[in-house]
């Protein structure tokens, strides 16, 4: 599990920029990079908050931001 | 093109301390400290880095994919307000929301999310009607391409002072207001219903959501700056959506979570009085 959303986070995390370059590159369209955004964004959102979040299989800890 | 990339980092962070803003606003007018401005960032991290499993009860792929479709509507969203597209595009994409916040409670399995889905149908039923209305700013523009309508706005001026215009703006400004946190309308995440269609998304699911609203927040005041107002610079843009979620934290402090049906009833009076004046407007022009 752990792998594949590391897999995910980095696939996802460099097709979204990769998609905004070439399309500001001329070489795919807008609507590509729209597209790509639309579908990996989220994952990647997803996939990176998946990544750092607590253990499933010890206590949770508290979260120390404050 | 890498703007928009920009523009999307961007509509998450202002989205998340427009939140922040919206509560800490709230609690002074009640009276109480409130939390930092930048609650809403400690909020989505701290669920990012809980512990998150799927609840037995759910729908194990329904619970996962509308957290990754809510995020993955208002990206397209964004990209419509921004490149000036169609507004009946924008229109379908807030017909997907009320879709994606019934699923969302129906996922879960649980009561409590049930009812907040069911609520989201009743809401629906008048919140979809309202953002209909906005339809009738082609009457005054001649287009519904919100490119065409800033352009118009830069040629004769912002249609929030145009006496036809100003029932489609309150009608906008009435839908802006029933998706902002704390709102009088917001009846699937009642208390009484614990949290609603969001109560058993919590940990990394809650977090994802979190961003979806950030981004939802941002375009829609985005959008009703930018049909009533016009196209401004993004300084000034951020500036004006403050403005116009600073005057809803002010209605969501001194106005009380209304019951369903009072929720609805009202939604559909303005509705009503939206439908006439148009009416009326078309006869006369």
């Amino acid at each position: 599990m752990t792998g594949k959303t590391k897999a995910l986070m980095v696939l996802s995390g460099l097709i979204c920029p990769a998609s905004a370059i070439l399309a500001a590159a001329g070489a795919i369209d807008a609507i590509v990079m729209v597209a790509a955004l639309v579908i990996f964004f989220p994952l990647f959102v997803i996939s990176t908050f998946l990544t750092w979040k607590a253990s499933d299989h010890e206590g949770d800890y508290p979260f120390i931001g404050y | 093109m890498i703007s928009f990339l920009l523009y999307l980092l961007l509509a998450v962070f202002i989205g998340l301390l427009y939140h922040g803003i919206h509560r800490k606003v709230i609690a002074r007018i009640q009276t109480r400290p409130g939390p930092p401005v930048w609650q809403e960032f400690l909020h989505t991290l701290k669920f990012s880095f809980k512990q998150t499993w799927i609840p037995m009860t759910a729908s194990q792929l329904m619970f996962v994919a509308i957290v990754v479709i809510m995020i993955a509507i208002w990206v397209g969203g964004l990209y419509v307000l921004l490149t000036g597209g169609s507004l009946l595009i924008l229109f379908a994409i807030f017909l997907l929301h009320k879709i994606t916040e019934h699923g969302l409670g129906l996922s879960s399995g649980s009561p409590y999310g049930k009812f907040g889905a069911i609520r989201s149908v009743i809401s629906a039923a008048s919140e979809i009607p309202l953002f209909a209305t906005v339809g009738a700013i082609y009457m005054v523009t001649g287009s519904l391409m919100i490119s065409d309508i800033t352009a118009y706005e830069a040629a004769n001026g912002p249609l929030l002072l145009s006496v036809i215009a100003l029932p489609m703006a309150i009608a906008m400004y009435v839908i802006v207001l029933s998706k902002v946190p704390y709102n009088p309308f917001g009846i699937i995440e009642a208390k009484e219903i614990v949290s609603g269609n969001k109560t058993e998304h919590f940990g990394v699911w809650r977090a994802g959501l979190e961003t979806g609203f950030a981004i939802k927040t941002f375009v829609l005041l985005a959008a009703f700056v930018t049909l009533f107002i016009g196209a401004l610079p993004l300084w000034l843009l951020l500036i004006a959506m403050l403005i116009v979620l600073l005057t809803m934290s002010f209605i969501c402090a001194l106005t009380p979570m209304l019951s369903p049906y009072d929720a609805v009833t009202i939604q559909a009076l303005i509705i009503g009085f939206v439908v006439v004046y148009v009416v009326i407007a078309g006869v006369i022009l």
